[in-house]
């Protein structure tokens, strides 16, 4: 149970962040890290915010109120910096030992007592050296490792440390494709198994996904609503998320009334209508509408049962293809005249670019639109 | 900041060796000046510790005199090391002066 409010003046201008987060792991997105930084150094004691609060599991770390600020060393946090932060002047082994000796000590509990004898501290070192694969390394510096290797180590000292609750700063931001998944699926486990709350800052979407189970937008130094992780990326509410979680077809709209409203870029008037065929009113403060790359049809889009349901019909002009690794990509304008542009994107496997070339027209179902405030 | 920090330490050492010299306090010169020598470049070298590993030892819950000895000081080694035979080169020089000019 993690309880974060907390406003803080920063020189880049004013961090406002609200989380509160069951068990589980905690994702963080935005575009600048300096935000997601700070509220992670505020959460684990390396940085004061102005005012607010701050609590793990009913601990109250924070409360400018009651007056509460506890230092780093009791708050009992684990934080895995970009960099790793590992002491340089010793080895691997020394490092983890400390971080037995300091937050670690409970760890050490033999039949319910303490027991700091060195080789009760050396077995405990060598099991967390074996579980995080850096057997054989213990005695080398942190210089001497790979980063990958080095970003191993400093999580295995982080956890030599005891947390209760764990802040994982950037850190994968490295690692390339393949590795990373696979790290990613060994820290996600990981957490898991230790039943270890987390949270995690990062600029990655993919990052975001693979980890978060909750998912929360950062915008300018403010926190925007948590939501689950696929509604963040199938029906995000905000356009700062809908533009984090990778949606690429984003214009403003025009209110014409409670029920229309108009996109100038696209030449589209939207109104959405309920189950029952009446119009359903706009939502208060709507700003953009937005269309998924994915979310275009070929055909008009029926239901179940074989009805027509509701859709928006685009005409294509003038489109350019492109093509990914996967994907081809169709650049079109909706209108005849006109600078507005939407992005269709078609896995290889549904079409070639000469199919996809010819195509007239898209559809796209009324509920895939994303209404954005 | 540590620019001028350093000219104004520099500046206090020597007001020290004027002083000291002057014939008032004449043994301790060759002590006094290389301690205070020695003491700012103990003080520098902490200064020039890398933060983040300080705090990573802070929220891994050391205590700070655990966090001194095992991180600063160690990353402190090589300006510790300069200072301390900088403080013994002004210490052997200070008591050479001294002899010199046969005050001892």
């Amino acid at each position: 149970m993690l309880e974060v409010r907390i406003r803080k003046k920063c020189t880049w201008g004013i961090l406002d962040v609200r989380l509160d987060a069951d068990r589980g792991i905690y994702a963080l997105l935005g575009e600048r890290d300096d935000a997601m930084r700070m509220t992670l150094r505020c959460i684990a004691g390396l940085e004061t915010p102005d005012e607010g609060r701050i609590a793990v599991d009913k601990q109250v770390l924070y409360d400018s109120i009651a007056r509460i600020n506890l230092p780093p060393v009791s708050r009992h946090v684990g934080y895995l910096f970009p960099g790793g932060a590992l002491f340089p002047t010793m080895t691997i082994e020394q490092n983890i030992r400390l971080a037995l000796q300091g937050g670690g000590r409970d760890l050490l509990q033999y039949d319910g007592k303490m027991d700091v004898r060195p080789a009760v501290v050396d077995a405990k070192v060598g099991e967390f050296l074996r579980k995080y694969h850096l057997d054989g390394l213990g005695g080398n510096l942190p210089r001497e490792l790979s980063p990958s290797q080095q970003r191993q180590a400093a999580y295995a000292r982080m956890m030599a440390g005891n947390p209760r609750l764990v802040l994982l700063e950037d850190s994968f931001a490295a690692l390339e494709g393949y590795r990373k998944a696979e790290v990613l699926r060994e820290v996600r486990e990981d957490l898991l198994q230790r039943d270890l709350q987390a949270v995690l800052a990062t600029t990655d979407i993919d990052e975001a996904y693979a980890m978060g189970d909750v998912i929360a937008a950062v915008r300018g130094g403010k926190s925007e609503p948590v939501q689950k992780r696929e509604d963040f990326f199938d029906h995000p509410g905000t356009l700062q998320a809908a533009l984090l979680g990778g949606c690429r077809n984003i214009s403003e709209v025009r209110r014409m009334d409670e029920f229309h409203a108009l996109v100038p870029e696209w030449g589209t008037l939207f109104c959405f209508r309920g189950a029952d065929g009446a119009l359903t009113r706009l939502p208060q403060g709507l700003k953009a509408i937005g269309i998924k790359e994915r979310d275009f049809r070929t055909t008009p889009p029926t239901d179940a049962e074989g009805r027509k349901c509701p859709a928006y019909k685009f005409s294509v002009y003038r489109p350019t293809i492109s093509q990914t690794r996967n994907d081809l990509e169709v650049l079109f304008c909706p209108c005849r005249r006109g600078e507005g542009r939407l992005l269709w994107t078609v896995p290889k496997t549904q079409g070639d670019v000469g199919t996809v070339a010819a195509v007239q027209r898209l559809y796209v179902r009324s509920e895939d639109v994303l209404l954005l405030s | 900041m540590w620019n001028t920090l350093w000219n104004n330490c520099i500046k206090v050492v020597m007001m020290i060796r004027i002083y000291i010299s002057s014939g008032r306090l004449i043994l301790p010169a060759a002590v006094a000046v290389p301690a205070v020598v020695l003491l700012i470049f103990v003080i520098r070298g902490l200064h020039r510790v890398d933060r983040e590993t300080v705090n990573a030892a802070r929220t891994l819950g050391m205590t700070r005199r655990a966090i001194l000895w095992n991180v600063q000081l160690p990353q402190a080694r090589r300006q510790i090391l300069a200072g301390v035979l900088l403080a013994v080169a002004i210490g052997a020089a200070e008591y050479v002066f001294m002899l010199h000019y046969g005050v001892l």
